[in-house]
């Protein structure tokens, strides 16, 4: 019998949408003037303990998006750094955990859709599967929700076993 | 945390077993119901011994259980363990939530704000408005 092809599928890169009620360029405004209102704290959304701080873009000659501790300005984490920006249209920057080497980020890719009055926010994560399977990201960590993105990178190659899992779990 | 999942020690050990390729053969392979080794290895086109290697990480990770077939003790059938399954795709589930739960968070904010301008029947800040570039 011939070997099957080798079970690689398609990216399964993180894609989340949602329809907010207010026209795509006062979002853009919003979304990245008042980014740390609305970015949630806690340890499953912020970078570092005590899970406060701020999180801003800041501008010295490129844009960073950054997550500084309230107290201490040399405690920060730079997340990414910006590589689209498109008022009201798109947000692109990349993003790094704490945990990763200087050579390794993911993208983030934000769309502003008009739709009637409102928005239609397409946000895309991509390049989990650049890391390699031994990157200290996959191991060791605490159990907060950012590190957990590390199952990203495995999940490009699951998404049949997901539909699995999910089918076992109905039939048990 | 909220999760009910396998602590992050197990679940690297799940993701690592389920890391290679041959072992996601098998796994893939398995849904359709207990199999022999010798069956398992045919369909990941791979000899005998090499299957028999992945088998065991599977089964140490317990991803996969043997069985005896009742007819004859001396036939094991590998079969899915449902459980570490389970975990895994609600664990999966979980990733999403970080962009999901914050775009919610977003929204929340941004449709008050706006209905607090159009309460108060003023322009959006200016420092805000200003801010076409970065």
């Amino acid at each position: 019998m011939s070997a099957p092809p080798p079970s690689h599928k398609p990216v399964s890169d993180i894609h989340v949408s949602i329809e907010i009620a207010v026209p795509p360029a006062r979002l853009f405004e919003i979304f990245v003037g008042d980014i740390d209102r609305w970015w949630r704290r806690g340890p499953e959304y912020r970078f570092f303990p005590p899970w406060e701080g701020e999180i801003r873009f800041e501008r010295n000659g490129t844009t960073r998006l950054v997550h500084q501790d309230g107290e201490d300005p040399a405690r920060r984490h730079v997340i990414g750094e910006v590589t689209c920006w498109q008022p009201g249209e798109r947000l692109s920057f990349t993003f790094r955990l704490p945990n990763f080497a200087a050579d390794q980020e993911t993208q983030v890719d934000i769309r502003f859709t008009p739709t009637g009055e409102g928005t239609r926010l397409e946000l895309t994560h991509t390049g989990w599967d650049s890391l390699p399977p031994d990157h200290p990201a996959l191991h060791g960590l605490a159990g907060h929700r950012l590190m957990m993105m590390k199952a990203q990178i495995w999940a490009r190659n699951f998404e049949s076993l997901r539909a699995r899992a999910g089918d076992i779990i109905e039939n048990d | 945390m909220r999760m009910e999942n396998p602590a992050p020690e197990n679940l690297d050990l799940i993701l690592a077993a389920l890391g290679d390729p041959a072992r996601r053969r098998a796994v893939e392979f398995l849904k359709d119901g207990p199999r022999r080794a010798g069956e398992i290895a045919d369909a990941a086109g791979m000899s005998g011994p090499a299957m028999s290697r992945h088998l065991r990480v599977l089964r140490k990770t317990r991803l996969i259980a043997e069985e005896r077939v009742e007819e004859d003790a001396r036939i094991k059938l590998y079969r899915l363990e449902r459980a570490p399954f389970a975990a895994l795709s609600g664990w999966l589930e979980e990733v999403s939530a970080f962009w999901g739960d914050n775009l919610q968070a977003l929204k929340a904010h941004a449709e008050s704000v706006v209905q607090e301008e159009k309460g108060a029947g003023k322009s959006p800040p200016a420092r805000i408005a200003r801010r076409s570039r970065p």
